[in-house]
């Protein structure tokens, strides 16, 4: 199984695209610098760092965590091309054929499919930690970056990572099941864009409504303002929504929350990818 | 020799369609075993569940070790070109070569360019795939299934294609992949000439369903042209055949079936007329494989 991980690692270290989506995260760091020069910095003088950090709860300066955010987790174009790269390594060896190659190596096709996925996940670590090394050398060029909280960063960077692999695995199953970059890319989308967080809150208040509850409490637990009843919300088990509304400023509950629900999707996807992909006949 | 492969009523259904009907073939060690069948017939299907890419719906088949090795270790000894090769377009022959190979921890570079020069493709050098032509494509595909060194190679439509010359370098090829690395190979085609010149045992497949193994001797026999006469008086045919200097025929049930000059029937037919013995049936049988398989099928559509 080492083997097969191997061969995907050579594949995709010898393919064009993986440089060319190299190189797009890097020039899209770049401009999410020139975006924080201009936010946190303010050499144009349009004052919307108060605004920003007022709604990232932080202080007049910016930490390692802040930044963090700023350009890894609330950077749709790094969800973008990592989706991207995992539909391409998921995809291309259906698209060319390859599989035929390797399919009657084992008896069991899910040691195929693990070797895949590890390979997927290794190639989402290395680009993970080079962009988030990159996002923090760029950000202490910045005049208000203040070096300090590193335990809330190391969470932030755990908790990010953690949500970024079982996305990316979803996009994996997605894509393994159907044999078609479609669902995958439509998977990297919504979650990228939100487009589903509204619903699900839509959702929520719904639940919230029927079952009687303090509706302030459960819009101000929406917005995210804290609220001290504790109801119900579909929107806390959702895999998009705890990945964009994750910050290093939750309590421990939430933190772990979080982690917990990422890690069961991660589970679920890749379980149901093996199981399924064990009796599916390769169409190539 | 001894078996190194055999299916139990392997059958494959796609909803309603019965693609592979309880087929049991039998393949021996080393020999080179052609799967005979229109288009549609149920070749690859059969080949995918052999090669893992399909799973039967019902029915098993056994991979045979020589040293006892079971299915889960026999698995990875199954070399693979399934219709056309897979392989990706913008890597070189080599690079494509080596993923295969990192799959099976092979990684001898040495041993991949042998296996270049083997399949005639030693001179490409950086090329990439997408500008081979089928001919290189194909034999690059056969040296991708020669990676892991298998002990049966599954062969789907290998000359599929190819103009003349690729079909002489694909079948030479095969000749020396059993003369010299001793493989079994398991190939189908629906061009009979060209499987006549490989294969040393059949599986004729129709609909679905196998209709006949055999090896080439028996299929040899099956095919001989010979001559099938029926007469009035049997004893004075004999008489009649013997005078001509027919030695080599046969009475079965109720008519000769001579396979000796066999083109000379309007001689034989004067001969018995001049004696007084009528000839009541006469035709002649068995030409070639092709003449054989129709025979068997029913047909003579698209092969």
């Amino acid at each position: 199984m080492f083997n097969v991980f191997r061969m995907h690692m050579y594949r995709v270290s010898r393919s064009r695209s993986t440089y060319i989506l190299a190189g797009l995260m890097f020039v899209f760091l770049l401009l999410t610098f020139g975006l924080a020069f201009i936010i946190f910095d303010d050499p144009l003088g349009l004052n919307v760092t108060q605004a920003f950090m007022t709604a990232n709860g932080s202080a007049a300066t910016i930490s390692p965590a802040v930044l963090h955010r700023f350009f890894i987790q609330s950077n749709d174009s790094v969800i973008i091309l990592l989706t991207i790269f995992g539909v391409l390594l998921t995809y291309s060896d259906f698209s060319k054929g390859f599989v035929k190659n390797t399919y009657s190596m084992f008896e069991h096709k899910s040691k195929l499919v693990l070797a895949k996925w590890g390979a997927l996940v290794a190639c989402v670590t290395v680009t993970y930690v080079a962009l988030s090394l990159l996002g923090l050398g760029l950000g202490a060029l910045l005049r208000s970056f203040e070096p300090g909280e590193w335990d809330a960063y190391l969470r932030s960077f755990v908790v990010v990572y953690i949500c970024l692999v079982s996305m990316l695995t979803l996009v994996f199953m997605i894509t393994s099941l159907f044999k078609s970059p479609v669902g995958g890319m439509v998977i990297g989308l919504i979650i990228a864009t939100g487009i589903f967080q509204t619903l699900e809150q839509l959702i929520d208040l719904l639940i919230a409504k029927l079952s009687g509850a303090d509706m302030e409490a459960a819009l101000e637990g929406m917005l995210g303002m804290g609220s001290g009843e504790k109801i119900f919300r579909i929107s806390d088990y959702c895999l998009d929504n705890v990945y964009l509304s994750y910050s290093a400023s939750m309590g421990n509950a939430d933190t772990i929350r979080t982690i917990v629900v990422a890690l069961v999707y991660m589970a679920l996807a890749l379980g149901l990818t093996m199981l399924l992909s064990e009796k599916k006949d390769v169409r190539c | 020799m001894s078996l190194i492969l055999t299916t139990d009523k392997i059958t494959k259904k796609f909803k309603s369609k019965v693609a592979v009907n309880e087929v049991s073939i039998h393949v021996e060690r080393g020999e080179v075993y052609g799967l005979i069948g229109r288009n549609g017939a149920g070749k690859t299907t059969l080949l995918k569940m052999l090669a893992n890419l399909s799973c039967p719906t019902s029915g098993t088949y056994t991979l045979i070790g020589e040293n006892g090795e079971s299915q889960a270790q026999m698995m990875p000894k199954i070399g693979v070109l399934i219709e056309e090769p897979g392989m990706f377009p913008n890597l070189n022959a080599f690079q494509n070569l080596k993923a295969k190979a990192l799959a099976y921890g092979v990684r001898d570079d040495k041993y991949l360019e042998d296996l270049l020069n083997f399949v005639g493709l030693g001179y490409v050098g950086k090329k990439p795939v997408k500008n081979f032509s089928l001919g290189m494509k194909q034999r690059l595909g056969i040296a991708m299934a020669l990676v892991n060194s298998p002990e049966i190679l599954l062969l789907d439509e290998p000359i599929n294609g190819l103009d003349p010359q690729g079909i002489a370098e694909v079948r030479s090829l095969i000749h020396r992949l059993v003369t010299e690395r001793k493989i079994t190979i398991i190939l189908s085609s629906h061009i009979l000439d060209e499987l006549a010149k490989v294969a040393n045992r059949y599986g004729i497949i129709h609909d679905g369903v196998l209709l006949d193994e055999a090896t080439n001797a028996q299929l040899e026999s099956k095919c001989t042209p010979k001559l099938f006469l029926r007469t009035g008086d049997p004893e004075k045919t004999r008489a009649i055949l013997s005078s001509m200097g027919i030695s080599q025929y046969a009475y079965v049930e109720d008519h000769f079936e001579i396979t000796e000059r066999v083109d000379e029937g309007g001689a034989i037919s004067m001969a018995l007329a001049k004696e007084g013995v009528e000839t009541l049936e006469m035709r002649k049988e068995g030409q070639s494989l092709e003449d054989y398989y129709f025979s068997l099928t029913g047909g003579n559509q698209n092969v």
